[in-house]
């Protein structure tokens, strides 16, 4: 029965973004991403069951845009991030790059892809292989997939260097002569030296101290102003995100709840979660009253989670539907996307609820199977 | 690609900002701070350590000793060591001639061999027997003559058998019957073709008789298969076969011994007994000698005189006829003697010459190197050139010693002596005085006399240096000096002279001296030499075994910790039982093995590498698959792999650099305790083999109790050696460790 839900669930989730990679301002396109890990049994090595760090996630970015991915830790926003990249396979869905499925590249090809693509760390301390000098880490894979001439090689990484704020004399050094600023700069010039059209930015500042984050937080604002990049944002600092993105997509347990313009969202979040999410953003004023939203409980297992809105334990709004049927991902208003039963349109709420119907049905059924 | 051009922007931006800005330094820049890589900062580290520094100190002046010693040390590590010192040794044999010496007289005569080889034998029998010649028929059906013809002299001569007649009481044998081609081969007369026919219906293939014209016939097994030889019944009578010499000569016949010769009217017969009871009479008409038989032996009034065969011959011919002979010799004995001499310093020049060739490395020749000096020189000049002309001699016997006969020259001097009595050096060579061996043999003779078992005598014998090389002087003439000299019995017959010489002698155990400064061992090696390349062995050993411990480590540990999975689990469980193997019963196993099929000693050396590596990787695999399984999940794999960087170089760039430091410890640490492995094998004997020098091997050579406490210069500095090398190891083993790891507290 649960499966139904799903699979009405995908079907309506298969229709929201069709073919928003035949534009060609979309960059990113992610469609229904999954990703589960499976639990093994520790003898037998049998798939007991599932961790679902990805549970459906569809979003768009457009090109020269900031999206911000932002949720509690352990939701799968670096799950989202590793999979767009092709460095875990993904379960099941698509994600396409300026047009292409990605996951449909031979290994070849996704080689040679891979520069298109980069990647920012949160730590930058085990992101930089010890034993190699800053040049080198910057400049093996620029020679590897010739993104410049030979000659120019060594004038290009320098200028790049400079570019992220490096000085040219830090070439022969080596990553533990540097501060941990620094270091995410050498991270972002190693991204950005291969000439990326996307950049992913998995909390590239979570590590750093607040002056140092806002040194790089301009660092990346410039260079995509600059050179048009576009970025995933992957943070839980809110602020950060408000700051940078365009627009910003909230996670819980897998599932992206909600997903709009930066403005929008900021000002009127549509989805409990976020509502309550947002009302923890601290605001420097002493004389402001905070209207908190505390969330009951803990975050569920992402192995085993709730039934229906993943987010019902916990929901202050919570309804008999949220129980059983998981809520579209759906546009409410244009831009804004949120997964909250509370905004069904009439059409879809009847849909739903006869399903709902049939779940308690059945589930009735049961109870009585089991007394006899 | 990309939609943009970041080389081009970035080229752009950086016109602009030159011709906007100009780059300043300030005081501060860490631009001015050297900065080291992590190599050279871990090296900064290491020299900082005492210990470390100490121990890499001494491991280079280790690698030096060894590796660059012996190409400045003149002993090798197999090279025998030999010293010269002065002993009582047997300056020469005396014998006294019991075998006779056999000399062709006809060489046209072929002859049995086995009659021939018989002579010896034949002359004692004879000599027991009290006769003085001796008849036989050779194998060859020849008849043999070997007759006493003057003291110690023998002739064999042959002739064809002649028989002139025959008697005795056994059957007469009649002929002999081939069972194969049915025929029969008669000895005297011919029975015709009724006799023949008689045998073949006879013959039943065994014995058996019968009966012919009224006389008994039996049948015997003949020497070959299928043959018979036929006899008739015994005949009484007395057959000629030829004249009728009338009953006189039937007389003498019968009364003759078997094999004895006896005259009858002026012609030689000869007796012989082919069966028993069978006499045949031979005459001894054709006979011719042959060979001549003696016991005497030449010796020449000059020393080494050469002498040719012909004088020889006709010397010994002359003892049993006219007493004079004509031969070619050479007679003109002081020019000789010159000539002598002067080879004999050319030959001595020569061997300066040879032991120091300038210029020239040839290796000195080999007699030099086993035969001591003493025991050549002396004369020992070949004769060419001396010039042989026909000369008459005569024979006598000597006037002043009995059983001696003197050999001379037209003019009466003597030239050469006969004497069953022969001295010879020590060496076999005929190259003493004969004045010498006269002193020796009327010492024997009066020690014969009296019975006594040894006698003193003194004499001129040429003067030794202290290598036992002779001593000429500037004219080139060998010098002589006083020596007392000892005659000995050894046997019955024979005698030895002993007398004071110089010897070569391997040099064992010798004590440490300004030439050998750790002295020598007990095969007379260079202690100092086969440490040097013992430590060759035990350092390369260890490196070569360390460093295919770390190949195979790498490759399997990198396998299992980059690829994980069933390939982890594959090369772990594989460790797992590398690491159950216990060491030391396999080694000493394969040791065995090897010492069971007689390996080279270099093929054994690397089959030991070979082996101690294999037992050895499993330690290093499970270091780097533990590093490599932590690395690999580090982020700055995730990021190469995000960079698009081939597997291949992930491994080698990133993988392999970050493993280094901990393999480098740990090689380190196991050089020191292979090289231990290795010695402990080598002592044990299983290890590097004789005469390969190991540090382990060499305290093995003085393992007894009593060897350890009187050799003690052998083994303890070996095992300073052994211990220092590992300690160094050890001390540069846990430098390294320290100077990789920033967080150790040094």
């Amino acid at each position: 029965m649960a499966e139904k839900t799903v699979q009405a669930h995908d079907a309506y989730s298969a229709e929201l973004f069709k073919d928003a990679e035949k534009n060609p301002e979309n960059l990113l396109v992610v469609k229904n991403l999954k990703k589960y890990f499976p639990i093994k049994s520790s003898f037998f090595k049998m798939t007991i069951g599932n961790v679902k760090a990805v549970d459906g996630v569809s979003f768009v970015i457009k090109k020269g845009t900031t999206m911000g991915l932002v949720g509690e830790s352990g939701c799968g926003k670096s799950t989202i991030g590793r999979t767009i990249l092709r460095l875990i396979e993904k379960t099941e869905g698509e994600v396409f790059f300026n047009g292409e499925d990605i996951f449909k590249l031979s290994k070849a090809e996704l080689r040679a892809h891979r520069p298109n693509i980069q990647i920012i760390f949160q730590d930058p301390y085990s992101s930089l292989s010890p034993r190699l000098p800053v040049g080198e880490i910057i400049g093996e894979a620029v020679r590897e997939h010739n993104i410049v001439p030979k000659e120019e090689f060594d004038d290009y990484i320098t200028r790049v260097m400079e570019a992220c704020g490096l000085a040219e004399y830090h070439k022969d050094r080596y990553p533990h002569e540097f501060s941990g600023g620094q270091r995410q700069r050498i991270c972002i010039a190693r991204a950005l030296a291969l000439n990326p059209d996307f950049i992913l930015c998995d909390e590239p500042v979570s590590a750093l101290d607040v002056s140092i984050q806002a040194q790089i937080i301009n660092l990346l604002r410039d260079l995509q102003k600059e050179f048009g990049l576009t970025y995933l944002f992957i943070s839980h600092d809110l602020s950060v995100v408000e700051h940078i993105s365009d627009t910003v997509g909230v996670m819980y347990l897998g599932n992206l709840v909600e997903y709009a313009e930066t403005d929008k969202l900021f000002s009127k979040p549509l989805h409990p979660y976020t509502q309550a999410l947002f009302s923890a953003i601290p605001v420097p004023d002493p004389d402001y009253k905070m209207n908190r939203i505390i969330l009951e409980g803990s975050i569920p297992s992402p192995a085993n989670p709730p039934s229906g809105c993943k987010f019902h334990t916990r929901c202050k709004d919570c309804m008999e539907i949220c129980k059983y049927c998981r809520p579209d991902f759906a546009e409410i208003e244009p831009g804004h996307y949120c997964a909250c039963h509370l905004y069904n349109d009439p059409a879809r709420s009847a849909e739903l609820s006869k399903i709902m119907d049939e779940m308690k049905r059945a589930e009735a059924e049961k109870a009585e199977a089991k007394k006899k | 690609m990309a939609s943009y051009n970041l080389n081009e922007i970035l080229k752009k931006r950086a016109a602009l900002k030159n011709k906007d800005e100009k780059k300043e330094m300030d005081l501060g820049d860490t631009a001015r701070v050297k900065v080291l890589s992590p190599m050279r900062q871990v090296m900064k580290r290491f020299m900082r350590n005492r210990l470390a520094i100490f121990g890499t100190v001494t491991l280079i002046i280790m690698f030096a000793f060894a590796f660059l010693g012996p190409l400045f040390y003149a002993y090798g590590q197999d090279e025998v060591i030999y010293k010269y010192d002065s002993m009582i040794a047997p300056y020469a044999f005396v014998q006294q001639r019991t075998e006779y010496t056999g000399y062709t007289l006809n060489p046209e005569i072929k002859y049995n061999r086995s009659a021939v080889a018989k002579t010896n034998s034949n002359i004692n029998s004879m000599v027991r027997a009290g006769q003085t010649s001796m008849v036989f028929q050779g194998q060859d059906g020849k008849l043999y003559v070997l007759n006493n013809e003057a003291e110690s002299t023998y002739t064999l001569s042959q002739g064809e058998p002649a028989k002139a007649a025959a008697f005795g009481s056994g059957p007469v044998k009649v002929g002999l019957y081939d069972g194969v081609k049915k025929t029969v081969k008669y000895e005297h007369e011919d029975l015709g073709e009724a006799f023949r026919q008689a045998a073949q219906d006879n013959c039943k293939g065994k014995g058996g008789s019968f009966e012919f014209e009224g006389k008994t016939y039996s049948f015997k097994p003949g020497s070959a298969k299928k043959t018979f030889d036929i006899f008739a019944e015994a005949d009484e009578s007395f057959r000629y076969y030829g004249e009728n010499l009338g009953t006189a000569f039937e007389t003498a016949a019968q009364a003759a011994k078997v094999g004895e010769i006896f005259e009858f009217n002026g012609r030689k017969y000869a007796v012989l007994s082919p069966e028993k009871d069978n006499y045949e009479v031979h005459t001894l008409d054709g006979i011719e000698p042959f060979m001549v038989y003696t016991q005497y032996a030449f010796d020449t009034c000059v020393t080494s005189l050469p002498l040719s065969d012909s004088f020889k011959l006709g010397a010994l011919t002359a003892i049993y006829g006219e007493g004079s002979f004509e031969a070619e010799a050479i007679v003109n004995t002081e020019a000789f003697q010159k000539e002598l001499a002067d080879k004999a310093i050319a030959a001595q020049q020569n061997t300066h010459v040879d032991v120091n060739p300038v210029g020239e490395d040839e290796p000195a020749p080999e007699a030099q190197d086993t035969e001591a000096p003493a025991e050549t020189g002396e004369g020992e000049v070949s004769p060419e050139g001396a010039v042989f002309v026909n000369a008459r001699f005569t024979v006598a016997p000597s006037a002043e010693r009995a059983g001696v006969l003197v050999i001379s020259t037209e003019d009466g001097t003597p030239y050469a002596e006969l004497n069953t009595l022969v001295a010879r050096r020590s060496n076999g060579n005929d190259t003493m005085d004969l004045d010498l061996k006269h002193a020796v043999r009327d010492h024997i003779m009066h020690m014969l006399e009296t019975n006594a078992q040894s006698e003193n005598l003194t004499y001129q014998i040429p003067r030794q240096d202290d290598k036992g090389r002779n001593v000429y002087d500037e004219e080139g003439k060998l010098l002589y000096e006083e020596s007392e000299m000892t005659v000995a019995r050894r046997t019955a017959n024979e005698f030895v002279v002993n007398a004071e010489q110089t010897r070569q002698f391997i040099d064992k155990y010798a004590s440490p001296s300004s030439a050998h400064v750790m002295g020598t061992d007990g095969d007379g090696f260079d202690v100092l030499a086969r440490i040097m390349y013992g430590g060759r062995i035990s350092l390369m050993v260890g490196f070569v075994v360390v460093f295919l411990e770390c190949f195979l480590g790498i490759i399997m540990g990198g396998l299992a910790g980059f690829f994980g999975g069933w390939v982890d689990n594959l090369v772990m469980r594989l460790v797992d039982i590398f690491y159950c193997l216990p060491f030391m019963p396999i080694m000493i196993i394969v040791g065995a093995m090897m010492d069971a099929s007689r390996m080279d000693v270099y093929i054994r050396l690397f089959v030991l590498m070979a082996a101690m590596g294999i037992m050895g990787w499993a330690g290093i695999a499970r270091l780097v698959r533990g590093q490599i399984l932590s690395l690999r999940e580090q982020e700055f794999m995730t990021a190469a792999e995000a960079t698009g960087l081939p597997t291949t170089r992930r491994i080698f760039r990133h993988l392999v650099p970050n493993v280094m430091p901990q393999l480098i410890v740990s090689a380190t640490m196991g050089l020191g305790s292979t090289i231990l492995s290795e010695s402990t094998l080598s002592f044990l004997g299983l290890g590097v083999k004789h005469p390969m020098a190991t540090w382990g091997s060499m305290i093995n050579s003085v393992a007894s109790a009593a060897a350890m406490e009187q050799y003690a210069y052998i083994w303890i500095p070996v095992g300073l050696l052994i211990c220092f090398t590992v300690i160094a190891f050890n001390f540069v083993g846990d430098g390294l460790r320290d100077a990789f790891d920033p967080k150790a507290k040094r």
